[in-house]
């Protein structure tokens, strides 16, 4: 810097001027720091680096939506595990009461009542439904996936049957058949209203392939079965075949061999169900650790904001104070240096 | 002979050489407060006989500080218009912590589009993520229409700022021809130095230049890169006039004599000053930022497009949920303004006449592209698609300062960085300039300034000089009346 001559008056409170104004500026700035805990002005704080914050924050925000679908899951997750424990109770209930009413005077009577009222669970329990979708039709969640017993199954059953002996099971003639043609009809003719095609043309609408849930977009976790699943077909195969033949004329021995036939089907229902209950249950292993994923996500992703956009709010309120020191002595240089002029003295 | 009446003369010169001393040092104490003053001195001399008499005013300046100043003026003027442009571009996309930037805006869709996925045959989700695609749509138009707007702002202050410099060339024509013809006073020649200068230095603020001083002190200004802005006579300064500013071409440049000083072609290209930051602005930084957008927009309507599902498909691929010209856009080179022009497709709107769902079974482009072909109400793949087209990488066109193979988020969020990026080193550039500005200017104004006790010391020395002249003439005055009454008596 030259100093030539003379030192202008002007630039005598240039300097106070200008240390005033910057430490104005500067603590404005460290106010807001210390207050927010993030810099005062990001852009300028990251430059380049604000693509990366933005980034991460797109992520944090993505992790919330992904619990937040993580735990809707789990709720219908647990819908379908209850309803499958019902259907689960229900066939223990009814194998008691086949068991104990196949043996006694009337027991038919019973058991195909029974029958009839475990049909009507079976369609209310695969009804259950999550956020007005039913859950155990699969990707076809607007219709209902069992279709009302009374209104084709049973007429396909007893046309089944007609179709084999020629009569009706109301009709009197049915007292004549024994237990081996009774037992072939229930494997074959009758089973056969339970294969993939008859199944969904009378009982189901549901489809195979059922909803799948991607915690963020990860991988696809199937959370519930369908109606189309064995044991759904093979508890309405044992509840339908006692109802129609128990409610008929057939002889003792011939019911015997048909309750048989319904015993065997229910513990394939049985175990069908636990299957599907452990694999919905590996699932659900699945969705909770994933959610737990998440949180752990979710706490790296806000220190990694936190590292990013943060300051030191103790640092900043040093700040503040050194500045306002700084205005301080910059108020009373200025205050003296305006005080002092040669005038004064001539 | 030396008599009593050259003391006299002696004396009569000192009182007027003090009053002329006295008089500049008033002048000096009455313009301490300004910035284009210079202190002015009282050359002395002694004229042939003894006698000193003032023969010029003297002006305290250094031409060298003088043109360091212009140029971190220009400097410095031209850093913060860009500064201040770009803070308006970087509210565009806003702290990352406000969820208003169009990367938000995009997560939001995505978001918006996963919950969906987890529920297809939900309406309300559905409608939710149209919202969420709606309001992207309108982000990305208000963004381009703001760039558009700061462009047309540039050009306005562009032309204003060839408006002002054509008025101070004129200034500058009086001031210099005063110089030249000798006008006037020796005080009112300097007045006129001193008013040249001050002309110069807002000349400065409006574009970089350059002086040279012929003889008779005849001023030649050129601007930055040759131009010549003065040379006897102002040359007219103006902007090529362009019509409409349109997105994606450059507006009109400045013309000095004729000659473009900015833009790509320009011959002699001045880069400092108002006047050349506001063509950057105009030309280069705001197109580039809507560019980016184009191709934001350009990416989201790829990512949404429809293919035609028919087995061979034979249809070309149609627009989806995001409507732009009608075909799908390149994202390599997409059409300037595409992002102004980007919209939700009515088929998604049920205010419109369509429906929501179209974003769970496709069929925008029409029945080949309907992807549910089954209908199924829990049809979750095609929703799950759009969801993760967002995060596919596509290829997208460098030009624009961001881009590469990268997905329309990761591009989005590029953006922001980009121009926080361009915000950070402008601002530390401008610290730079603006210092570099106080530095020259507190330089000039050491040679230039007006010490006021200096002044006042120095008018006490003139008190002093003024009675002693006062009392030689008194003394004189007794010795010619003792010689008087001597010769009388």
């Amino acid at each position: 810097m030259t100093i030539v001559g003379t030192f202008p008056s002007q630039l005598f409170l240039a300097a106070p001027r200008r240390a005033i104004d910057e430490s104005q500026r500067q603590l404005a700035e460290a106010q807001v720091e210390a207050t927010t805990g993030r810099h005062a002005d990001m852009g300028i704080a990251l430059g380049a680096r604000t693509g990366s914050a933005v980034g991460l924050r797109l992520d944090l925000a993505a992790t919330a939506q992904a619990k937040e679908t993580a735990e809707q899951a789990g709720v219908r997750a647990s819908a379908a595990q209850a309803a499958l424990s019902s259907l689960n109770g229900l066939a223990e209930q009814f194998r008691a009461t086949l068991s104990g009413a196949r043996s006694a005077e009337n027991g038919r009577i019973l058991a195909a009542n029974a029958a009839r009222s475990a049909l009507g669970a079976l369609r209310d329990q695969l009804s259950a439904s999550y956020d007005g979708q039913y859950i155990f039709s699969g990707l076809a969640g607007d219709r209902a996936p069992l279709a009302d017993y009374g209104e084709g199954p049973r007429t396909a059953v007893i046309a089944a049957f007609s179709a084999r002996f020629g009569f009706a099971p109301d009709d009197p003639a049915a007292a004549a058949l024994d237990a081996a043609q009774l037992t072939d009809f229930a494997e074959t003719e009758f089973a056969a209203l339970f294969e993939d095609s008859s199944w969904r043309q009378t009982w189901s609408s549901a489809v195979d392939t059922s909803p799948q849930v991607r915690v963020g977009g990860g991988q696809p976790l199937g959370l519930s079965t369908t109606a189309n699943a064995p044991f759904a077909r093979s508890l309405a195969q044992a509840f339908s075949l006692i109802e129609t033949l128990g409610s008929g004329k057939i002889g003792a021995a011939a019911f015997q061999a048909a309750a048989q036939t319904a015993l065997a089907r229910l513990g394939q229902a049985q175990s069908s169900i636990s299957a599907e209950q452990a694999r919905i249950g590996i699932a659900q292993n699945s969705l909770s650790s994933a959610a737990a994923a998440l949180d752990d996500r979710k706490a790296k992703l806000e220190t990694a904001i936190g590292a990013l956009e943060g300051v030191d709010p103790y640092e900043a309120a040093t700040r503040v104070n050194t500045l306002m020191a700084q205005l301080q002595s910059s108020y009373a240089l200025t205050g003296r240096i305006s005080r002092m002029s040669l005038l004064d003295y001539i | 002979m030396a008599t009593l009446s050259s003391a006299l003369n002696y004396a009569l010169a000192g009182l007027s050489v003090s009053a002329a001393q006295s008089a500049l040092t008033a002048r000096n104490v009455s313009s301490a407060g300004d910035e284009n003053y210079t202190r002015k001195t009282a050359e002395i001399r002694t004229l042939p006989g003894g006698a000193p008499a003032v023969a010029g005013i003297g002006r305290s300046t250094d031409r060298q500080l003088l043109d360091k100043l212009l140029q971190s003026t220009s400097d410095s003027a031209g850093k913060e218009v860009v500064l201040d442009a770009l803070g308006r571009m970087a509210a565009l996309s806003a702290d990352p912590a406000d969820d208003q930037s169009v990367a938000a805006a995009i997560g939001k869709l995505q978001q918006a589009l996963r919950t969906h996925e987890a529920n297809p045959a939900n309406l309300a989700l559905a409608q939710g993520a149209v919202t969420a695609a709606d309001a992207l749509a309108r982000k990305l138009n208000d963004a381009s229409a703001a760039l558009q707007a700061l462009r047309s702002e540039a050009d306005a202050g562009l032309a204003g700022s060839a408006e002002r410099i054509n008025t101070l060339l004129a200034q500058f024509k009086v001031a210099n021809d005063a110089i030249v013809r000798g006008q006037g006073t020796a005080g009112e020649l300097a007045e006129s130095l001193d008013r040249r200068d001050a002309i110069l230095k807002h000349l400065s603020e409006e574009i970089g230049i350059r002086t040279t001083v012929r003889a008779n002190n005849d001023m030649v200004i050129h601007a930055e890169g040759g131009a010549v802005l003065f040379e006897g006579s102002a040359r007219s300064v103006g902007v090529a006039s362009q019509g409409t500013l349109a997105p994606g071409e450059d507006g009109g440049a400045l013309l000095i004599d004729g000659v473009a000083v900015t833009g790509s072609n320009a011959p002699m290209p001045a880069s400092s000053g108002r006047a050349a930051a506001y063509a950057t602005l105009r030309d280069r930084l705001a197109p580039q930022m809507s560019r980016q957008f184009d191709m934001i927009a350009a990416g989201l309507i790829r990512a949404f497009s429809e293919r035609d599902q028919g087995a061979p498909p034979t249809l070309p691929d149609a627009e989806g949920l995001f409507l732009g010209t009608g075909t799908i856009p390149s994202t390599t080179a997409p059409q300037a303004g595409l992002a102004g022009r980007i919209r939700l497709n009515p088929l998604a709107e049920a205010t419109a006449g369509g429906t929501p769902m179209r974003l769970r079974d496709g069929g925008f482009g029409g029945p080949s592209f309907i992807y549910n072909r089954a209908g199924l109400s829990g049809f979750q793949t095609r929703i799950a698609a759009l969801g993760d087209a967002l995060d596919q990488a596509q290829g997208f066109g460098e030009a624009a300062g961001i881009g590469g193979t990268v997905s329309v988020k990761a591009l989005s969020t590029q953006s922001s960085a980009w121009v926080e990026g361009q915000r950070q080193a402008a601002r530390s550039a401008l610290d730079v300039a603006a210092a570099n500005q106080t530095r020259a200017s507190d330089s000039l104004l050491q040679v230039t300034g007006v010490n006021i006790d200096q002044e006042m010391a120095k008018l006490l020395d003139l008190e002093k000089s003024y009675q002693a002249s006062s009392k030689v003439l008194a003394i004189v005055d007794a010795m010619l009346s003792t010689l008087m009454e001597a010769v009388r008596s």
